[in-house]
């Protein structure tokens, strides 16, 4: 008896001290962790603009897609410097749910990982909610397999047409490229309720919201890159972010779209020789809230040049748009355009083509 | 007689004149009756939630396909909605943490009421409602970072996303349930009973057995049925260990969608809302409730025939 | 008297203790493991800067004391309705309810049965009643109420537990020294069954304390400029930002996840003692 109480007390010491140190040796200033190579945000130069932008109150409440919301996060937290009174606040229901609540008026912006579906333009007006359309990044889908996978480098759109399609049946890496080994391959991808699930079979397997049922599902992109990460026949897609910040368990795939194979990486999306696999990412405002004048600093803030350079930090993770398109999205603002383009738009489309 | 027990307030007043205990008692009355309300409130607030949801659903998707089919695709084109998989992934994990959960449960409150010295059982009881108190979401983190990768090293072929995993997590979460719960039912079965089995010329363990065991088996059966309606309610730490992808099988190895990742899965994904796509949030919920609800009435007939109530 | 035994019974009355130890030395074991696993993955990042900063979308500079104060504050109120509410729903089940009528096993049985719906769907349910319905927007207040009602069906059956324990001798013999039933309740019984009744609103409130999908379905947020203070503030809670961090592709920020579990894990140790203690002081009173 006296064994077993000396062995609890010892194990509650044990524990006790563990979470105490814990606390304890954490009391020196927080280093820098690797990989927190962002740029600071540059300074925007003080203009007579600030004074009004710091005497603004009220609030803004978002919601929306859980992939953009770390965009708005972002641009409300830089927000914070230059309008400290301004109280946001930015949720992650998902963008189906988030449109919902903008059609009822609960919410002023909404992030949406997908177009607003031309039905929710109708009920939203039927509602009394006039929808502006806002683009905002590009999400750069990247296809990664396993860092150990040297053989994978590059595949056509048209393999992986083959690879993802509903009636496929390849099980193994040499039935995509004879010249590759004889191993099994495992696929991952988000789950089809992901908005880059509809975007990736749309412009890859050319079936929109079809293919091949068997694939790993996977939340969202950071379980996409830890499942190809761990294992090595694996392949997957994901946001260009993820790959970037897991270089040393993931190896990209150029995909070749008939003028060669193409690396992704922030120019190459930007200038569109990565094609088709870069989806735009939207918000979507109320014209009646864009009247308020917090709202309508915070929307001209995101696309601007501040929140521009945050968005390819690590911690968000996309890819800005064209300077053109953020110019076409100030004017959307400040005239207040309702409609929607991408709703009608096909997949895959440059962002300077469908937003002058 | 002052007070006769059941006795309707009015005709107490009546009969004994106004008082204010006789009043406080029946505001009080009154009072907790009306709380004891609000559950059937929420009852029929979730009734009516689900029930109109899925009949919105079951408009455009027949039931037999729902209950039958083993095809759940519901963001395809076009969608299938068929539940089997996702009932195959709940019992795998529900049946997996019962295992885990209900014999350890049970001896670790036997062994806090009837064995434990009373420090250690002062140090035990906080260190189970610690257990208990870890949030799903680390329970999840936990599965993906600890347990999947030990059950890796051990057995090369699982999934990353699997089951047993899940199984083993939600085991550890309603560990302390069972084991606080068989521990309070164990320790107000009365002394009398024990010391009448001693005195007769039993040993410790068929005492336990024999004698407290099935005179606590009411509060011990609670405690079991709570445990397996948490587990097949829980969500996020399912959803983060067994994954998302729908899969018939009753091999723990592979990987499972449960019903309630199903659940989650469709209401925070970017799917419109509206369409059977997304109305399948209800029917998943409704199916996942009956379910329940039949566990609870089975449950509760075996816990009335062996209520033994002891002065 | 061990003596009049047979060495075969001796035998098994042994193997039995030894078998209620293993599992207790498993469950702790487990609970040893996780917690050492949880420490050595945070404690790099758990400063007192870090429990104090405001939210920041930079791995470096953020805290944790907008989702801290956020939970807090759901919490409270959750505390403040369902521990009213559960008690005096069990009270009236187990003490003032001695008719066992229809409508009182209906009750029974709906609360056992509302104790295994999943948290999303009492998610659902707080979006179409308390945010939209009674109009209390996307506030604490509205989280709070959700939270109640999701832990209510548990904070019943425990305390009617702890009520069904305490032994029908207090009870009868209040009642004859003329007291009426809610004296002897509230002086007698309650008070008896306070240890226990504590034991379940411990339990109930750290469930809720972890819980994520509702809060998200009825509008916490991820991200606020604001440290949440007002019942009709918008709001975040600590595991929702642990469930983002965590997939956040930097892993500068995942590390702040485990952190922040870390955190959560202490604050919920911090829970229990207080609850540990006075559960203690009342065992103390009663005896």
């Amino acid at each position: 008896m006296m064994r077993i109480r000396n062995l609890s007390f010892g194990l509650a010491f044990l524990v006790f001290s563990v979470v105490m140190s814990g606390c304890g040796s954490g009391g020196s200033s927080p280093t820098p962790a690797p990989g927190d190579t962002s740029t600071t945000a540059p300074t925007p130069a003080p203009s007579a603009g600030d004074a009004a932008l710091a005497a603004l109150t009220g609030s803004i409440n978002i919601d929306g897609s859980s992939t953009v919301e770390p965009i708005t996060s972002a641009a409300a937290d830089a927000f914070k410097k230059v309008a400290p009174n301004v109280q946001i606040s930015v949720g992650q229901k998902g963008t189906g749910a988030g449109i919902k609540a903008f059609i009822a008026k609960e919410i002023e912006v909404c992030d949406a990982s997908r177009p607003i579906t031309l039905k929710e333009l109708a009920a939203a007006k039927a509602n009394g909610v006039d929808t502006v359309e806002i683009p905002v990044a590009y999400d750069g889908l990247t296809v990664v397999v396993n860092k150990k996978n040297t053989f994978a480098t590059s595949m056509t759109t048209e393999e992986l047409r083959k690879l993802w399609d509903e009636k496929s049946t390849i099980k193994s890496w040499n039935e995509i490229n004879p010249a590759w080994p004889n191993q099994p391959i495992h696929l991952f991808g988000p789950t089809p309720v992901h908005g880059s699930f509809e975007f990736f079979t749309t412009v890859i397997v050319k079936t929109p919201k079809k293919c091949r049922k068997d694939y790993q599902q996977c939340t969202d992109y950071s379980g996409v890159a830890q499942g190809v990460g761990q294992d090595e026949n694996g392949l997957g897609y994901l946001g260009l972010g993820y790959y970037t910040q897991n270089t040393d368990t993931l190896n990209p795939v150029s995909v070749d779209s008939g003028k060669g194979p193409v690396l992704p990486s922030k120019k190459t999306v930007l200038d569109g020789t990565y094609t088709p696999l870069t989806r735009i990412l939207a918000i979507y405002v109320a014209k009646s809230a864009l009247a308020e004048p917090q709202t309508k600093a915070f929307l001209k803030f995101v696309v601007g040049d501040t929140v521009k350079a945050l968005i390819e930090t690590p911690d968000v993770g996309y890819v800005d748009l064209p300077d053109s398109v953020y110019a076409a999205a100030q004017a959307r603002i400040d005239n207040g355009t309702t409609g929607s383009v991408l709703a009608t738009a096909k997949p895959g489309t440059k962002a300077e083509d469908l937003f002058h | 007689m002052a007070v006769r027990t059941g006795e309707p307030l009015i005709a107490s007043i009546r009969r004994r004149g106004f008082s204010l205990p006789r009043v406080q008692e029946g505001a009080m009355r009154l009072l907790s009756f009306v709380f004891a309300l609000i559950s059937i409130l929420t009852t029929v607030g979730i009734v009516v939630v689900l029930a109109t949801g899925a009949g919105r659903f079951f408009q455009s998707v027949s039931p037999r396909e729902f209950f039958f089919s083993t095809d759940w695709s519901p963001a395809y084109d076009p969608p299938h909605f068929g539940i089997v998989p996702l009932v195959c992934g709940t019992l795998l994990v529900a049946v997996g943490s019962s295992i885990v959960a209900l014999p350890l449960g049970i001896l670790t409150g036997v062994y806090l009421s009837e064995y434990a010295p009373p420090r250690l059982r002062g140090l035990l009881k906080p260190a189970l409602e610690l257990l208990a108190g870890i949030p799903s979401v680390v329970y999840g983190y936990v599965a993906l970072f600890l347990v999947t990768p030990t059950l890796k090293a051990i057995i090369h072929s699982i999934d990353t996303y699997n089951a047993l995993s899940a199984a083993i997590v939600v085991g550890v979460m309603v560990l302390p349930l069972v084991a606080s719960l068989c521990e309070d039912a164990i320790a107000s079965v009365p002394n009398s009973l024990r010391e009448a089995a001693y005195g007769l010329g039993s040993t410790k363990r068929e005492v336990t057995l024999k004698v407290v065991i099935p005179a606590a088996l009411s509060g011990i059966s609670a405690s079991f049925i709570l445990a397996l309606s948490r587990a097949i309610g829980e969500t996020m730490a399912v959803s983060l260990a067994a994954g998302l992808t729908p899969n018939v099988t009753l091999n723990p190895l592979q990987t499972v969608q449960t019903m309630t990742a199903a659940i989650v899965n469709l209401a925070s994904g970017d799917l419109s809302s509206g369409g059977p796509s997304y109305e399948a949030i209800f029917a998943v919920a409704a199916t996942l409730f009956v379910i329940t609800f039949l566990m609870n009435v089975v449950a509760n007939r075996l816990v009335r025939r062996f209520r033994t109530v002891y002065s | 008297m061990t003596s009049s035994f047979s060495a075969k019974r001796r035998r098994k009355d042994r193997q039995f203790a030894g078998l209620c130890l293993a599992a207790v030395m498993t469950c702790l074991t487990i609970l040893v493991v996780l917690l050492i696993k949880l420490a050595l993955d945070g404690y790099r990042h758990l400063t007192w800067h870090f429990i104090t900063s405001p939210l920041t979308v930079r791995a470096s500079t953020t805290g944790i004391l907008t989702p801290l104060l956020g939970s807090l504050a759901v919490m409270a109120v959750t505390a403040a309705v369902a521990i009213p509410v559960g008690v005096g729903a069990a009270v009236w089940l187990e003490e003032f309810n001695t008719r066992r009528t229809r409508l009182s096993s209906f009750i029974q049985l709906n609360i056992s049965n509302l104790a295994g719906v999943p948290s999303i769907v009492y998610g659902i349910l707080g979006l179409a009643i308390f945010v939209r319905w009674m109009a209390l927007g996307l506030s604490i207040l509205s989280g709070g109420l959700t939270m109640s009602i999701l832990i209510l069906p548990m904070v019943i059956i425990v305390s009617q537990e702890a009520l069904r324990s305490v032994p029908s001798s207090y009870r009868e013999g209040s009642l004859a020294l003329g007291a009426t039933r809610w004296q002897t309740i509230s002086r007698q019984v309650l008070p008896a069954a306070t240890p226990g009744i504590l034991t379940g609103v411990i339990l109930s409130i750290s469930r809720a304390l972890g819980e994520t999908a509702p809060l998200i379905v009825v509008g916490a947020a991820g991200y606020v400029t604001f440290l949440p203070t007002k019942v009709w503030d918008r709001y975040g809670v600590l595991p929702l930002q642990i469930f983002n961090w965590s997939r956040n592709p930097n892993p500068a920020m995942t590390a702040n996840a485990a952190s922040a579990i870390l955190f959560l894990m202490i604050l919920l140790l911090a829970l229990n003692s207080v609850a540990i203690w006075l559960r203690a002081r009342a065992r103390q009173r009663r005896a």
